[in-house]
């Protein structure tokens, strides 16, 4: 499954960077890049091939903080943008675009302490002495609606017309610079670095609690580091491309159903397949309806549902 | 003076959810080598007794001591190394092969660097070791979502075997099993406290498998012990009564004696 996988994202990564408004052959863009200036190529250089990072880098993130949300919370539907993370990051990268632009390279840790504080509401209301499954949906749902709200609100207060806010608010990835791809670097490569690192303690939480603890792993401090990796890697990607649903919820089930639960291998392929999602649905957006664009939200959910639901329909065996 | 011949030792062991008082002034040993078995009716406090054995739960008063060391001050992963438990209920993902599951029960073991590298030899041996005795050998590549509750029942069993201590505990283990898994159950349970020495400790329901099984009974009723001994001392029509609020008969058939549950 990985070299596939591989295969088809770098795939679409060549057809992404030359398909468009502008159109360049793969010659001509490596010709362009690393031998002759050429004026097409340089636009693409300076406005396209940000997008695609960015694409690529939020897609991984978010994929695998639905991984590691879902393990945390041990609740398939767990997802950073269905329990209010997101929201939460978003609200916070809102009111820091809003009120002071001028910390417009801090907007991730703000977008980080936001996800982190909808992280505990979430956490610290449905916790009852141990996670209830419905009760973490129903919390977060309901913290997630907060802050969408808030968002919504402050958006319109501030005339609709920051547009900068409503990137966020929308989740939109036009208009992204090299600033944008390196600062999302840095928060998605630590996200994933330590993700990696965690996985066979994911594969312990994934026990009951009680046998988890009677292999000596403190159950609780495991959850607070998964979860803040989590946090960390959909904080990041909110900041920068805005609320993205739906791509964390079922990235991590394609995953599953294509390499199995296992963390050791389900994190690295989940971060290749998030990748592919998010910039399959940005480039389609780009092309279909030229010039106009339809947001990667937007596709991912009219496309990734069905596909979703054919696979799950063809591996019978999954979820039940 | 101190016994050092008991494996574990429960002195004036108290414990209340709120105010509901659930055990009173426990005191008795799990003595080193044998098999200890606790009955008791439902709501006596059997689990919570055996969760606050394993460090699940904390006491109110009085103290829990492994070899004569109090179990608060012992670190969880410490804990591990020396204890080894199976719970009653036990979940993983269905498609984990069963040789990955039991290798779990190395992780207390396996310090941070470790566990990014393979196994180690003695890993492996100790795995290998585990599937034997619980007769997983078998099913090592399989997916444990395809076993039955008897086979996932014994790979649970080797993961326990697997950390490879002296003291076991089991929470049921024939639980939800039918007859002949349950005896198979019960024989390795019984295999492993002959052959291989471990102490076992262990909260039953059938009495009847308890007094084959077992070396030492205690009995609960409301969160005080009633009865610890021997099964043969311990299994009279009195004692049932006090147990269970039942009167039962007992009958002796082949050297052994036997309690009519119906």
């Amino acid at each position: 499954m990985f070299p596939i996988i591989i295969l088809l994202l770098i795939a679409l990564f060549l057809v992404s960077v030359c398909t468009g408004s502008l159109n360049v052959s793969p010659s001509a863009l490596f010709r362009g890049l690393f031998v002759e200036y050429s004026e097409t190529v340089a636009t693409v250089y300076d406005l396209r091939l940000p997008r695609v990072f960015i694409s690529m880098l939020a897609g991984a993130a978010l994929a695998v903080s639905g991984v590691l949300m879902q393990s945390v919370m041990k609740n398939p539907i767990a997802d950073p943008g269905v329990i209010g993370i997101s929201s939460g990051a978003a609200f916070s990268a809102v009111v820091v675009t809003a009120l002071a632009p001028s910390l417009f390279f801090l907007t991730p840790l703000f977008a980080l302490a936001g996800g982190i504080i909808a992280f505990l509401i979430v956490y610290s209301l449905a916790w009852n002495g141990g996670l209830n499954p419905l009760r973490v949906i129903l919390v977060g749902v309901a913290v997630n609606a907060m802050f969408v709200g808030l968002s919504s609100a402050f958006n319109s207060f501030s005339g609709g017309n920051l547009s900068g806010v409503a990137a966020i608010v929308n989740g939109n990835i036009t208009m992204k610079t090299w600033d944008d791809v390196s600062t999302l670097f840095w928060y998605t490569a630590a996200g994933l670095i330590l993700s990696v690192f965690l996985a066979g303690r994911c594969n312990l939480l994934a026990l009951e609690d009680k046998t988890a603890r009677s292999l000596g792993v403190n159950v609780d401090r495991t959850r607070l580091i998964v979860s803040f990796a989590a946090v960390l890697l959909a904080s990041g990607a909110t900041a920068i491309v805005g609320v993205v649903g739906f791509l964390g919820l079922i990235a991590p089930h394609i995953a599953r159903i294509l390499v199995g639960t296992a963390h050791g291998k389900l994190i690295p392929f989940a971060m290749l397949l998030g990748a592919f999602l998010l910039l399959f649905a940005d480039t389609l957006g780009r092309l279909l309806a030229a010039p106009y664009e339809i947001p990667a939200g937007v596709l991912m959910a009219v496309i990734g549902g069905p596909f979703f639901v054919f696979l799950l329909k063809k591996s019978g065996r999954y979820g039940r | 003076m101190k016994n050092i011949r008991d494996m574990m030792e429960v002195r004036d062991l108290s414990f209340a959810y709120g105010d509901q008082p659930v055990l009173r002034d426990m005191n008795f040993a799990v003595p080193a080598g044998k098999i200890t078995t606790v009955l008791g009716a439902n709501g006596s406090g059997k689990s919570t007794l055996f969760h606050l054995m394993t460090k699940n739960l904390k006491a109110r008063s009085g103290s829990i001591l492994l070899e004569g060391q109090t179990i608060e001050e012992i670190k969880l992963l410490d804990f591990a190394r020396r204890v080894a438990i199976v719970g009653q209920s036990n979940t993983a993902p269905g498609d984990i092969k069963v040789e990955e599951l039991v290798s779990y029960g190395r992780t207390p073991f396996r310090s941070f660097s470790q566990r990014f590298r393979t196994r180690s030899e003695e890993d492996e041996r100790l795995i290998s070791r585990a599937m034997e005795i619980a007769d997983v050998e078998k099913y090592r590549d399989r997916q444990v979502g395809t076993l039955s509750g008897g086979q996932k029942q014994r790979v649970w069993i080797a993961m326990a075997l697997a950390q490879n201590t002296k003291l076991l505990f089991l929470d049921e283990p024939t639980a939800f099993l039918d007859i002949r898994y349950q005896v198979r159950i019960l024989k390795l349970i019984r295999r492993l406290n002959r052959e291989y020495g471990v102490t076992v400790m262990m909260v039953l329901h059938d009495m009847n498998q308890a007094i084959r099984y077992s070396d030492s009974i205690l009995g609960l009723k409301d969160g005080a012990i009633v009865c610890a001994g021997p099964p043969d001392e311990v299994f009279t029509s009195d004692m049932i009564e006090k147990i269970y609020g039942i009167r039962l008969e007992t009958v002796c058939a082949g050297g052994n004696r036997f309690v009519l549950q119906v």
